[in-house]
């Protein structure tokens, strides 16, 4: 199951079939893409960087913790880095399971988790210069 | 003495000026410890002191865990997850 940190564009359908299987009901993926503006400010592009390894190890942390949690076997996380462009995914993430409400919940701690612990940082080029962007402590 | 490396990131990186830097530090020294020593080395980062977190071995910290001879730690500022803001 892929949990990886790429330097290369994410399709929205790039982790579908790895959590498809005969006895799922449900895939629930989210995307992340990037906004032309924080606030109503103009955003130009985003660099993201990460500590790659730690990175990779802390979502791998997550789909363990979705396993424990719910009925679920299949989910696998991609996020970008580098310049990424308006409208290009940041992060996808997907997970199957056999019914819609674990899939939906099990998507949302996924994305909610990543944000809050893994080693990624994003900084907003545009009509502010250049800022990096920290989340909740 | 032991020698750590220590790698920087985002806003630790733009504030210390440099991605990745080797110290030689005292045998035995804390994660907490390492912290006090870091920030009077690297002053600017006093301007993140309270919110950067500090992995070692890719793991994160809680403060007492004590630093080896070739570990590396590395210094995490906030992540990006604006919770509601970024996406």
């Amino acid at each position: 199951m892929t949990v990886k940190i790429v330097e290369t564009p994410i399709e929205s359908h790039d982790l579908y079939n790895q959590v498809l299987k005969d006895s799922q009901g449900a895939i629930v993926t989210f995307v992340g893409v990037v906004r032309d503006n924080t606030g109503g400010k103009r955003t130009d592009y985003l660099i993201y960087e990460a500590y790659k390894e730690m990175a990779e190890n802390e979502m791998a942390k997550i789909v363990d913790e979705i396993k424990k949690k719910w009925d679920i076997e299949d989910v696998a996380i991609l996020h970008r880095i580098g310049k990424l462009n308006i409208g290009e995914i940041s992060v996808l993430i997907a997970v199957g399971s056999p019914h819609r409400s674990e899939a939906f919940d099990g998507c949302r701690y996924a994305i909610d988790r990543l944000k809050e612990k893994v080693p990624i940082w994003k900084k907003e080029i545009g009509e502010d210069g250049e800022t990096w962007i920290e989340g909740p402590k | 003495m032991i020698k750590v490396k220590v790698l920087f990131f985002a806003a630790s990186q733009d504030l210390a000026g440099c991605k990745e830097s080797e110290l030689e530090l005292s045998e035995n020294i804390t994660i907490g410890e390492f912290r006090k020593v870091l920030v009077s080395k690297y002053t600017r980062l006093k301007k993140i002191e309270t919110s950067f977190s500090i992995a070692l071995n890719s793991t994160y910290t809680r403060g007492d865990e004590k630093l080896t001879d070739g570990c590396e730690v590395a210094i995490i500022p906030p992540v990006s997850g604006g919770k509601g803001r970024s996406i």
